[in-house]
């Protein structure tokens, strides 16, 4: 038998003129999640969106979909004749359905005619239903004010839904509504959440890995791969750029005061990635900053080390506690690779003494012992690129 | 670039002979314990295999189990040695530098309610037999000690202890022969071993394939049960191919075991005076050592740092032990610990271990990258 998803994307449909477009990408990213899925259909009509699945595929569809960025929330919908009998038959699997599963006590029913026709006025009809239901299911009882679930009876032309259960989405908007940026990503905690965030609101996220081998190991860009790989399966697509920063790192060491180092390392990064973003024609770059966190990320830190872009640099993690990131890595699924022990490059050569409250002209000072856009460019050359794709739960 | 593998004590190539003799036992698919024809052809295979082995030994009688490898040995004769003689005592000896799959094997004994003692090395890596033996008290019922130190290569003093241990013929004696076995050349005949451990893949055999020698007359019992094979100790279906390959690996090593032993020394004595002219490399030189590994640390330099750095220019090389690298964290070598080396030397050991294809051309040009690695490296300190 065939089954409907109702697809609800609420913020995306507030926004005017955009809205065709990006509900367009939203119909491209659903496709791309739902290959592979047999007998899948999406509707599109009407500022609403419907899946098509049959019976036994509709869990499959429901969690693939709960994943895609800018779907807000899913119901599974039955169709029904427009006949009241039809209708309460699956009124009642519905509540049923709810008391089974989620332990509901008290119901409301709500009708919606949008087909005037129909000889029965909304009222009327859901009082009807209602006293069915109750009839037919046991340990329910109506609570017009706080029910436990609300079964939604929609009459239209040709038939009329029913649904009750909202299945709640991951939200935000589609991946690739709000262009591309570059996701300074590492080893650690921290910059997969952020480029995931970055997903969240619709950006398509080009990883920039920097890699110090051998200071740091295969296992140790492995596992960043893995991590691209994790957040191309939520967003479709990633492409991962190795950037070879031996050189850099060990230039710095030989030139640079040791308490700079980090701050200069960083700056050096930026400039890379923001290299890397001009010919990958990105707009902006994201990096898993958050305020206070460890000594590169003292806000005189940040001023010192963001002076040498003019490109917006996203820290979408900004406010957030230690605590709330790991959730978040948890949830997304990232958590138990970032915390593979292999070292990354932030955590070799970390001085004895970092400044914390570095100060620009002391750092423009130091840098000058090195041959910084000539480091910039090898750098840029020598990186080498990498796609993942979503690999839909395969 | 031509890739320079010293890491021969972690694992090995597979050898030629060693690869076609599998190609060709994958047609020898009978069950060994099949009645009909098929199973009586591999049953033959098994008992060549068995005969190359004990050859390689230098033994001519007692029994083979083969196992899924030299872990698995090691606890079997740990644990088969326990079960089976649970009443004789309750008091077991090893020594402090065995590797985890004899150590943990005690420490778990330990959680049952054995007493084990643990004999410290002295500091060139090597437990001395007096302090084995002292240890040993009229409840022990086994001594564990290996043969050749995957660490440092120390080899210890197995003969003094075999033979004095015969005066106590209820004291088991088992060998760790791992990093022994195909390169020792004296075999273990007349050395009083009782049970002994050998592995496949440290002489150019495939991973997954071990054995453990039992003396003639040695009895323990199983881990697994079932169908009875590898006489009641192994039972399980017998890994032919992985067998017949271990059988050619055997056979290959002992062949020319002494030319080679003296081959590898002349190897390793180039590559000891090599790393003592470079700065901070102290080379770990007990005595006597098997040529086939070389432990030297770096002070101040992270092994694991150096093992990239070589790697980089094409030489494989080890930490202090490539078991150690759990997960990605090296944890302190506890038989550099307890050699009485600093955290310094220990974080800066890295472990060169060498198999008779080596040439002297392939040491001096691992020489060169060491020299140019160790002192990019130390250039990059201030």
């Amino acid at each position: 038998m065939t089954q409907h998803i109702i697809v609800r994307y609420g913020e995306i449909s507030l926004k005017g003129k955009n809205r065709a477009e990006f509900e367009r990408i939203l119909v491209r990213n659903m496709k791309q999640k739902l290959a592979g899925c047999k007998g899948v259909r999406i509707h599109h009509t009407g500022g609403r969106m419907m899946v098509e699945s049959d019976e036994t595929q509709v869990s499959n569809v429901l969690s693939r979909l709960q994943n895609v960025f800018g779907i807000v929330s899913l119901s599974p919908a039955k169709v029904t004749g427009l006949d009241v009998d039809q209708m309460s038959t699956a009124v009642v699997d519905t509540l049923s359905d709810a008391v089974k599963v989620d332990h509901a006590r008290t119901f409301k029913i709500e009708v919606r005619r949008a087909n005037k026709r129909f000889p029965m006025q909304s009222l009327e009809l859901a009082r009807v239903l209602g006293g069915r239901a109750l009839q037919a299911v046991s340990d329910i009882t109506v609570d017009v004010h706080h029910p436990d679930i609300t079964v939604f009876v929609e009459v239209r032309d040709q038939e009329a839904m029913v649904y009750g259960t909202k299945v709640p989405a991951v939200g935000g908007m589609p991946v690739g509504s709000a262009g591309r940026v570059g996701l300074l990503l590492s080893g650690g905690i921290d910059s997969p959440v952020a480029g995931w965030l970055a997903m969240k609101r619709g950006a398509e996220v080009e990883a920039i890995h920097f890699h110090s081998y051998p200071f740091t190991s295969e296992r140790a860009l492995q596992k960043v791969e893995d991590l691209a790989q994790i957040l191309a399966d939520w967003g479709g697509r990633v492409h991962m750029h190795t950037v070879h920063f031996t050189d850099v790192q060990t230039e710095i060491r030989k030139h640079c005061p040791d308490s700079l180092g980090i701050t200069i390392m960083r700056r050096m990064m930026l400039r890379i990635a923001e290299e890397i973003g001009r010919r990958r024609k990105l707009l902006a770059l994201v990096t898993g900053e958050s305020l206070g966190q460890v000594a590169s990320q003292t806000l005189e830190s940040m001023h010192v080390i963001n002076a040498v872009t003019r490109w917006p640099v996203l820290r979408p993690l900004v406010a957030e506690d230690k605590v709330d990131i790991m959730r978040r890595a948890r949830q997304i699924g990232t958590y138990e690779t970032s915390i593979l022990p292999y070292e990354d490059c932030c955590t070799l050569f970390v001085p004895k003494n970092p400044a914390t409250r570095p100060k620009l002209a002391e750092v423009e000072e130091a840098e000058r012992a090195l041959a910084v856009e000539r480091l910039v460019a090898e750098a840029v050359e020598r990186t080498e690129m990498k796609t993942f794709t979503a690999r839909n739960g395969e | 670039m031509e890739e320079i593998y010293f890491d021969t004590a972690a694992t090995t190539p597979l050898l030629p002979e060693v690869r076609d003799a599998l190609v060709a036992s994958f047609d020898v698919f009978g069950n060994p314990s099949s009645l009909h024809r098929k199973g009586v052809q591999a049953e033959a295979q098994l008992k060549r295999a068995r005969e190359q082995v004990r050859k390689c030994l230098g033994v001519s009688s007692g029994t083979l189990v083969f196992t899924g490898g030299g872990t698995e040995a090691n606890n079997l004769a740990v644990f088969g040695v326990a079960k089976q003689y649970r009443g004789r005592g309750g008091h077991m000896v090893t020594t402090q530098i065995e590797h985890p799959s004899v150590r943990e094997a005690f420490q778990a004994l330990e959680r049952d309610g054995w007493h084990v003692t643990y004999v410290p090395p002295a500091t060139d890596g090597s437990v001395s037999a007096e302090a084995v033996l002292d240890a040993v008290t009229d409840d022990t019922v086994l001594v564990s000690v290996m043969h050749v130190n995957n660490e440092t290569g120390a080899i210890q003093p197995i003969a003094d202890i075999g033979r004095a241990l015969q005066e106590r013929p209820k004291v088991l004696f088992h060998v760790d022969g791992i990093q022994a076995f195909g390169k020792v050349p004296s075999g273990i005949r007349d050395l009083g071993v009782d049970l002994y451990t050998m592995s496949g893949h440290k002489i150019g055999a495939p991973k997954g394939i071990g054995a453990l020698y039992l003396r003639q007359g040695v009895r323990i019992a199983p881990l697994l049960y079932g169908g009875g094979q590898e006489n009641g100790l192994r039972s399980g279906t017998e890994n032919v191919p992985g067998i017949i390959a271990f059988g050619t690996a055997a056979e290959v090593a002992g062949r020319h075991v002494e030319a080679r032993w003296q081959h590898v020394e002349q190897l390793s004595n180039a590559l000891v005076d090599g790393l003592r002219q470079l700065p901070r490399c102290t080379v770990h030189l007990p005595s006597p050592k098997s040529p086939y590994i070389v432990s030297a640390s770096f002070e101040g330099l992270k092994g694991e740092v150096l093992v990239h750095a070589l790697e980089a220019k094409g030489l494989y090389v080890s930490t202090g032990s490539a078991c150690s690298t759990r997960g990605g964290h090296v944890k302190a070598s506890h038989v550099l610990s307890a050699m009485g080396l600093s955290p310094a030397q220990i974080n800066g050991t890295i472990r060169f271990s060498l198999g008779p294809w080596h040439t002297l051309d392939d040491v001096h040009r691992a020489l060169a990258i060491v020299e140019s690695q160790v002192r990019w490296l130390v250039d990059l300190e201030r």
